[in-house]
């Protein structure tokens, strides 16, 4: 590998980084957004997948690997019965056309046939299935279960996602597939608050500060393309004197 | 090109949707049963072309598309309920709409405010839209009635009060789905439901309270909060803009 495919893949790199950034910097106030981490590669797994050149466009395998950074998020107060955050670890349950999903946006809402739904209508699962409520401001428990004057009408399904098994897969809109180890959180452990709703785990400061670092790396791969080039030159035309 | 430039963009204008609904619910600090706005955000992914890795598995790559908006939301809780003194100003201590018919022949729902009878007699709110179903007040009347259930009567100088109907109130699954037009009425929609009618003070329904208004829902402090959030996140999405732009300058120059 010469200088210039060095540098060029350092440029990539950064590319790929800044593009990671900026999705995390621009979500710093969506709520339940999970950040996104660029995690290097073991570098057996790099060299392997170099050796084989199959790729038909010549690509190479990028060095990072993004991963979703599942640390919880800031709580926000909003007041609003139907605002859900779960303070500690787990997820909630939603059904979407294309199977089941995940995820700790906890915006939640009543649908016109009374089920409790995500902002995109998605019905959120309890524990024996879809939800209905007869009312907009239920009274739910920092266990998940829901009540309405006095009555128990249902349990939020609260499950813990075995990351080491998987890794979770983004649907966007706040949504995640997982396709590992489900397991229904018991309900001691489940730490659930009422009027208030998890907001992004991107700390900006570092971003910020990653950002920085990234363009001046940037800026020193450019620079030492520039003096590949500028070698490139003067071997042209130093030694091509006759 | 570099996503970071667009990313940014996309960053730049939710927050802008943002400034433009918290200015709308400061200006309308004071406006009787005012609802305040709120809008959602979520974030977008692309999903790009699968690769091969060199085992064979194929990775999907998924890039980050920056944050959209999901729309504004309307927020009802209830404002604070202020006395006017009027007989003629009803508000709604509790949930629950009046129904007022909209000059497209459709029924309309609003929460209450100044009443006036109209040159034919018909009880209509400030804007001319009438309460549906619709109570006739006699041209002689001095004054008006309204208990807490909802009946109404009108009040003479000379003779007996004459009850003239009852205002019914109407309820919905979910409110938040209302769509706004403007002057306080709200049309229903899919997502809100159909209106459940019933009798004021049943079902969950609120209470009718006359010689009150309900003021805004708007809390200033939270509003401004959020203003200074959004113009930090509006600056910091300025500034990545700036760093794709940087970087894509840096490039362009590699070769002189």
């Amino acid at each position: 590998m010469d200088a210039s495919k060095i540098a060029l893949q350092g440029l990539r790199n950064d590319v790929q980084r800044l593009d990671v950034l900026s999705q995390n910097l621009v979500n710093a106030n969506t709520p339940g957004y999970r950040r996104i981490a660029l995690v290097s590669r073991p570098f057996s797994e790099v060299l392997d997948a170099s050796r084989v050149t199959a790729t038909p466009q010549g690509v190479p395998v990028p060095q990072w690997q993004t991963i979703t950074d599942d640390r919880p998020g800031v709580l926000q107060s909003t007041g609003r019965a139907l605002d859900l955050a779960l303070s500690d670890s787990g997820y909630f349950e939603v059904k979407t056309p294309d199977g089941v999903a995940y995820t700790r946006k906890g915006n939640f809402q009543i649908d016109p046939r009374g089920r409790l739904v995500t902002e995109e209508g998605h019905p959120v699962l309890g524990v024996e299935g879809e939800l209905l409520l007869g009312t907009t401001t239920p009274a739910i428990d920092a266990a998940g279960r829901i009540s309405a004057d006095g009555k128990q009408i249902g349990q939020l399904r609260v499950v813990s996602l075995d990351l080491s098994d998987a890794s979770l897969e983004e649907l966007g809109q706040g949504l995640y597939r997982f396709d590992g180890r489900v397991e229904a959180l018991a309900s001691e452990r489940v730490t659930l608050r009422q009027g208030q709703l998890e907001g992004s785990n991107t700390v900006a400061r570092r971003e910020m500060v990653e950002l920085m670092a990234t363009m001046r790396h940037f800026e020193a791969q450019t620079k030492l393309m520039q003096g590949y080039g500028e070698a490139m030159t003067s071997a042209i035309q130093e030694i091509g004197k006759f | 090109m570099i996503d970071a430039l667009y990313i940014g963009a996309s960053g730049m204008q939710a927050q802008q949707l943002q400034l433009d609904t918290i200015a709308n619910n400061l200006t309308n600090l004071n406006t009787p049963a005012f609802k305040k706005a709120r809008v959602s955000f979520h974030d977008v992914i692309q999903r790009e072309f699968a690769e091969r890795s060199g085992d064979g598995s194929v990775l999907s790559r998924i890039r980050g598309a920056g944050v959209g908006v999901d729309g504004t939301m309307v927020e009802f809780a209830a404002g604070d309920l202020k006395a006017t003194g009027s007989n003629w100003d009803v508000a709604i201590r509790g949930d629950g709409f009046i129904a007022v018919e909209l000059p497209d022949g459709a029924v309309g729902y609003s929460r209450g405010g100044t009443l006036r009878a109209g040159a034919d007699g018909f009880l209509a709110t400030e804007q001319g839209h009438r309460l549906h179903p619709s109570l006739q007040v006699p041209t002689d009347a001095k004054s008006l009635k309204i208990d807490a259930d909802g009946r109404v009567s009108a009040l003479f100088d000379d003779r007996e009060a004459m009850e003239l109907g009852s205002i019914e109130l109407a309820a919905f699954t979910n409110p938040s789905g209302l769509q706004a037009l403007g002057g306080g009425v709200y049309r229903p929609t899919e997502r809100s439901g159909d209106a459940i009618a019933g009798r004021a003070g049943e079902n969950g329904l609120g209470q009718l309270a006359q010689g009150q208004l309900e003021m805004s829902n708007v809390k200033m402090i939270d509003e401004m909060v959020s203003m200074m959030l959004t113009q930090r996140a509006y600056e910091m999405s300025t500034k990545l803009v700036q760093a794709a732009d940087e970087m894509m300058a840096l490039t362009n120059n590699m070769r002189r």
